[in-house]
């Protein structure tokens, strides 16, 4: 701490010793606001998307109007990838809540039999979490396991039905 | 130029680049920190993407900041309190036992650490005394006496040039 307070002396003729540090410390917070703003916007507009690699696997996705009727005549288990907070507030009804980073915790409510059509979904396309669960699942011994990329959000768009908890 | 300079640059630049590529990283798959950091149930809801923005936003204008050598002090202090968040987050994750496998770090150093077999990335006390240890090194720059090599540095020394052409 004396040698902060030294090098302020040194290189500040005002008797204010940590006016710089704090005026450094200001600087850096308005760049680190602004940075954030600009992460928001990119965010808003869709930017930091990952449908790139998502869009590399077509044949392993569920797409509309497909999706909405193997969810009618309940041929598959839908697979939340959401935090249980989202789930909670809405989900495709009938589907089931395994975030991806709790998968250890929700994997017993999955279905036992491993040749049950799973198809994982999460908030919208620009979400990577529902390809992440698929490979997750598959990883687990799920063999049928697809997602649908346009999430909740294209769900809801085409006015689908929501089931809250 | 001394040898407790060189070593503050170094450090300083490896801080920096830590933070950065960190940052660059969890940019890089936003959707996934976002959920990240969720599941470290430390946040309601609401809070959960404000606080990513800012925390990847501190990350880059850290590294940035840190590997130039500009505002490098305040750089320094706010990264070591950016460590210090991070390592009560994983100490909360350990201590709770909840179910994270990956700490979602981005690190370039724990991932390295991990291929030499210290099993950083996994949510651990390693993990937390790794975060700790990065903290004190950043604080450790601040409070030395020397000052690194840098854009500072740089400009300080062309301003006082220029003020000695002037008189």
């Amino acid at each position: 701490m004396y040698s902060i307070l030294k090098r302020s002396q040194e290189n500040n003729s005002d008797n204010s010793t940590f006016r710089p540090i704090v005026k450094e410390l200001l600087i850096i917070c308005i760049w680190i606001s602004f940075g954030a703003l600009t992460i928001w916007g990119a965010d808003g507009f869709g930017l930091l998307s990952t449908t790139q690699q998502v869009q590399s696997y077509p044949s392993l996705q569920v797409d509309f109007p497909a999706v909405y009727n193997i969810w009618k005549q309940k041929q598959a288990v839908f697979v939340d990838a959401r935090s249980a907070a989202h789930f909670r507030r809405g989900h495709i009804p009938g589907a089931i809540n395994v975030p991806i980073n709790r998968i250890v915790l929700y994997l017993k409510d999955l279905p036992t039999d491993k040749e049950t059509l799973l198809i994982t979904y999460c908030g919208s396309i620009t979400c990577p979490n529902a390809y992440q669960l698929m490979n997750v699942l598959s990883g687990h011994g799920y063999q049928n396991v697809r997602f649908f990329p346009r999430g909740l959000r294209g769900w809801l768009a085409l006015g689908y039905p929501l089931e809250t908890e | 130029m001394t040898i407790p300079s060189i070593l503050i640059t170094v450090l300083r630049i490896l801080l920096g680049a830590i933070l950065l590529f960190a940052g660059i990283a969890k940019l890089s798959n936003f959707g996934a920190f976002v959920i990240n950091v969720d599941s470290y149930q430390m946040l309601s809801t609401g809070f959960v993407k404000p606080i990513s923005y800012l925390l990847v936003s501190a990350e880059i204008t850290l590294g940035v900041v840190l590997i130039v050598g500009y505002f490098s002090r305040g750089a320094c202090i706010l990264s070591s309190f950016i460590f210090l968040i991070f390592a009560v987050a994983l100490a909360n994750v350990v201590w709770k036992k909840l179910p994270i496998l990956d700490c979602g770090c981005g690190n370039f150093l724990f991932s390295l650490l991990d291929m030499i077999g210290f099993q950083i990335t996994t949510v651990s006390w390693r993990a937390v005394f790794m975060d700790i240890v990065l903290a004190a090194v950043s604080f450790g720059i601040v409070i030395s006496s020397h000052q690194g090599y840098g854009l500072e540095l740089l400009m300080t020394k062309m301003r006082k040039s220029n003020s000695v052409s002037h008189k």
